[in-house]
């Protein structure tokens, strides 16, 4: 659980079962670790942790940038894996309805739909990002809005 | 017997001068009464004012202790009692339920009881320190400054509302004086311009229009001019000249407006810019003052009136000073200037227009007052239907517990129809104001009318003069009008600043140093000298005195109301002492930046708050620059790390403002981590553990063995066993420490500890557990939402 593990070669792979393994540089390997962010929005790439199928850490990397290409890769596309969070690129349309509003947007992952239970579930982020909570929990990331279109910035400027 | 007990140590009152001479600090109605009273030579110890007499009517009496004897005298028209010293065993005050006691005893009876309100119990209690210190043989009895020699609160005469606290608004319009002189030059500039059309409808009547008319007459009644033709031709040739004067005046008229409106708008965006400004800062100043304000005053403030002064009244005062208070210069300059024009023409004309002037202005001043009380009023209300908003929704878990939908709900219409009430008796005043004004205007009018009529049929004005005062006297009219009604919003406004000012003008709690001694780094040896704390009437501490060393853990016992918490206060200071000193390092810590100095404490609650943010930014609370790696490292030390892994944005989690997300046990951890990443020497636990149970405490007790290490630590707690790791254990009792040892010394001296300690366990062997009663321990820290 030392911190300077993280630039000592670790090593990841899939068992048989398709659960995660990781063998730490003493040898040591733990079955079924999944990658944990710990600052998902403001720190991404860094402080991501292995935790065990208890949730007790196995092992914090500060930094991805202190792994091997290989293990990075395999990193990112466990974390892809794991992690949904659709990226608002354009709001088509919003409907007010009663207490909670429909959203119809275009995300990275294709056209959706959810609905907001309330305006408390739209927060800032960073300087100029969003994100959005949905009833079930689904979080909706707007990057930057100020890169949106014209029609999408309007929209959200009644809730932001 | 190790365990030591700590006997009620002496007064010092090193702060007092004996010779100074107590009566020249009294006011002066109540020092001639005084002096009265004492024989020659005598000398005045203190002086007590009861406010009520024996049948507790109300009665300013007088209590006077003397070097030689207690006098009193109830009333003004009442016989002196007096009791040599002597006779007087001992002074004693109680308070209760509002109504408070102070009591002269002797050795075999009372001698003498006084009433008193509430409000005076604290002047009566240092009557009473007056007293022991006399008989303790510490002659001077000299108050503190502050002290309630002076006149008690209660007895100065509250300021009646009037305008004076929006003058005092001037102190925030100075630092945008530049901006705010623009602006009323242009007000200026804008009026003058408003001016100028309708003095130019007196020569175009006078020089164009009627001259025309004449000029028409003339041609047909003149017999010079026979044919037709020459006639029309002459009346055409006049047309045009006038046609040209018609146009220039007209080219004149539009300029002037169009210049007025132009001015006008410019010095409406200055104006509005400014106040916005201004009230901006007077938000800004009213909550860096109620920052430094102590925590007794938000004891005894609802957080919904403060909300309300601090948002709505400086609304109220920003639209005072961005709409009604350019108007009013407008206007009344308005008003001067056009009265200037109208007596430059015509005085008598303008005597009888300015007629109803005098009544307008003594109305105005009859209701202005009547209208801000009622205003104040309405203002109250509205706080405290706010109040109640922000009473029942953070306690809405208790409201649905108990199924008290329904009264809330009647308690908000009360507060409702509060508003209702207090908005009713001041509307009846502005809606009668109003029409009224508007009435008198018109009979203004009708004034000027007869008055004109009759001056043109005396051939004393033209018409044009007349048209051209109906011109400005519509204006003049409107602007009174409107005069009339800013004297709401002024009132408004000025029962508005009132309130903010109430809040500006309170001291802080506890005053910076003047001199401040600068601090570093802290070792966190803590000395307690003889340390007391008043509450009121009310003695909390009592002359503490302990020595803390760099390192030690300290362990406060104690029943509920011993003191304890004040204790830390103490400590943090968060009250100052009324007698006695804390000392950190040697160092009085009144004498330290208060900043700086709780830089250096870390506090951990009963109940921990975590403000609206994410969880980082809670760790990171008390010091916003630490870096991810602190945070992390913080949250492993107070065992959150892994519970926060697992929430779905991890450290970038929000919580809301009670931190409803989460349970009691994991937020507990999460200010573990808040006051572990300030890295404090001085450590206090206020009951850190009480509020969860005892699987959660396990857990949170490994995080604070972490915390502790290396700390001076204070904690207090009511399971005794949480406070085994304490190095020394402090057993209050009253205000007073009773009981200082280790935790098998105080055992096995039987005392005050050991009983508290039977006690304990008793309830838990009834309970079948040698702790106190256990939750079901769930398997991991529970998150339910809001179970906390």
């Amino acid at each position: 659980m030392s911190d300077n593990a993280a630039s000592l070669p670790i090593r990841l792979h899939h068992d048989v079962f398709g659960r995660l393994v990781v063998t730490l540089a003493n040898g040591e390997s733990h079955v079924g670790v999944a990658p944990v962010r710990a600052f998902p929005f403001s720190a991404a790439d860094q402080w991501i942790s292995l935790c065990d199928e208890s949730g007790h850490e196995v092992l914090c990397l500060t930094d991805v940038a202190e792994l091997d290409t290989r293990t990075r890769d395999q990193l990112a596309a466990e974390l892809a894996r794991r992690e949904f969070v659709p990226i608002i690129q354009h709001i088509q349309r919003v409907v007010e309805g009663g207490v909670a509003s429909q959203w119809f947007v275009t995300t990275d992952r294709g056209d959706t739909n959810f609905s907001l239970p309330s305006e408390d579930n739209i927060r800032r982020m960073g300087s100029d990002g969003a994100l959005l909570i949905d009833s079930h929990g689904i979080r909706f990331r707007i990057i930057s809005v100020p890169q949106l279109d014209a029609h999408s910035r309007r929209i959200l400027r009644q809730y932001l | 017997m190790a365990a030591t007990r700590v006997p009620h140590a002496e007064h010092k009152k090193t702060t007092l001068t004996e010779s100074d001479p107590t009566c020249n600090q009294l006011p002066e109605p109540l020092r001639e009464s005084v002096q009265a009273l004492l024989a020659p030579g005598e000398s005045l110890r203190a002086v007590f004012q009861p406010d009520l007499d024996d049948r507790l009517h109300f009665c300013e009496g007088l209590v006077v202790l003397t070097d030689r004897r207690l006098l009193s005298k109830e009333g003004p028209d009442a016989e002196v009692r007096s009791w040599p010293l002597h006779q007087v065993k001992r002074l004693q005050a109680h308070d209760r339920g509002g109504l408070g006691t102070l009591e002269a005893l002797g050795s075999t009876e009372r001698l003498h009881c006084w009433y008193l309100t509430v409000g005076r119990a604290s002047a009566a209690g240092d009557m009473v320190d007056a007293f022991d210190r006399l008989a303790a043989g510490h002659g001077s009895a000299k108050p503190d400054q502050d002290d309630e020699l002076t006149v008690p609160e209660g007895e100065k005469p509250t300021a009646p509302v009037n305008l004076r606290s929006l003058f005092r608004l001037f102190r925030f319009a100075r630092a945008h004086s530049t901006a705010l002189t623009i602006g009323l030059l242009l007000t200026l500039g804008s009026t003058a311009a408003g001016l100028v059309p309708p003095y130019l409808t007196w020569p175009l009547v006078d020089k164009v229009l009627e001259p025309f008319q004449d000029h028409v007459k003339q041609v047909h009644s003149s017999t010079g001019i026979k044919d037709t033709e020459a006639r029309l031709r002459s009346i055409d040739q006049e047309r045009v000249t006038g046609f040209r004067r018609v146009g220039f005046y007209l080219v004149a008229f539009a300029a002037a407006a169009l210049l007025a409106w132009a001015l006008g708008w410019v010095q409406g965006w200055v104006l509005a810019w400014v106040s916005e400004r201004i009230s901006a800062d007077l938000r800004n100043t009213t909550y860096a003052h109620l920052q430094t304000l102590s925590l007794d005053y938000f004891g005894t403030k609802r957080t919904g009136d403060l909300v309300a002064r601090i948002s709505s009244d400086t609304d109220r005062i920003c639209n005072f000073l961005s709409d009604t208070l350019v108007d009013f210069v407008a206007d009344v300059l308005m008003i001067v200037g056009t009265a200037a024009v109208l007596i430059s023409i015509d005085p008598i004309l303008a005597a009888a227009t300015l007629c109803t002037f005098p009544i307008i202005a003594w109305l105005t001043v009859h209701l202005r007052d009547r209208m801000t009380n009622g205003f104040l009023h309405g203002g109250r209300a509205w706080a405290e239907m706010t109040s109640l908003l922000a009473d029942t929704i953070p306690g809405i878990r208790v409201v649905k517990a108990f199924a008290q939908e329904k009264r809330e709900i009647e308690r908000f219409r009360a507060a409702n129809l509060r508003i209702i009430g207090a908005n009713d008796r001041v509307n009846r005043v502005w809606t009668f104001f109003w029409p009224a004004v508007a009435f008198l205007t018109q009979i203004g009018l009708l004034v000027v009318w007869v008055v004109g009529a009759w001056e043109v049929f005396n051939s004393r004005v033209t018409v044009g003069v007349l048209v051209a005062f109906l011109a400005y006297i519509g204006r003049f009219y409107s602007r009174l009008e409107a005069l009339s009604r800013m004297v709401t919003s002024t009132q408004k406004a000025a029962a508005s600043s009132q309130r903010l000012f109430e809040i500006l003008d309170r001291p802080p709690g506890v005053p910076e140093p003047a001199h401040p001694v600068r601090l570093e780094k802290i070792r966190g040896a803590i000395e307690l000298r003889n340390a007391s704390f008043r509450f009121g009437s009310r003695q909390v501490i009592d002359g503490v005195s302990l020595q803390v060393t760099p390192g030690e853990m300290i362990g406060l016992v104690g029943t509920t109301g011993a003191g304890k918490s004040t204790l830390v206060n103490l400590v943090c200071r968060f009250y100052d002492v009324s007698d006695g000193a804390v000392w950190v390092d040697g160092t009085d810590i009144r004498s330290f930046p208060i900043a700086e100095y709780r830089r250096h404490i870390g506090i951990v609650l009963q109940d921990p708050f975590l403000f609206w943010g994410t969880i980082a930014e809670n760790i990171a609370y008390g010091k916003p620059s630490a870096t991810r790696a602190e945070i992390v490292a913080a949250a492993r030390a107070a065992r959150a790390h892994e519970f926060i892994l697992q929430l779905s944005d991890g450290y970038d989690s929000m919580v809301g403002e009670r931190g409803h997300t989460l349970s009691g046990g994991e937020r507990q951890r999460i200010s573990i981590a808040r006051a572990l990443l300030i890295d404090p020497s001085i450590l206090i636990l206020d009951e850190a553990t009480s509020s969860v149970d005892t699987q959660t405490e396990r857990e949170i007790q490994e995080a604070l063995d972490n915390l502790v290490r290396g700390r001076t630590t204070i904690a207090i707690a009511h399971r005794l066993s949480t406070l085994r790791k304490a190095d020394r254990l402090v057993v209050l009792e009253h205000g007073r420490v009773i009981e200082v040892g280790q935790h098998a010394d105080l055992l096995a001296a039987g005392g005050r500890y050991a009983q508290l300690y039977q006690a304990q366990m008793q309830l838990g062997q009834e309970l079948g557990s040698p702790e106190p009663p256990r939750a079901l321990p769930p398997p991991l820290p529970e998150r339910d939402g809001g179970e906390a």
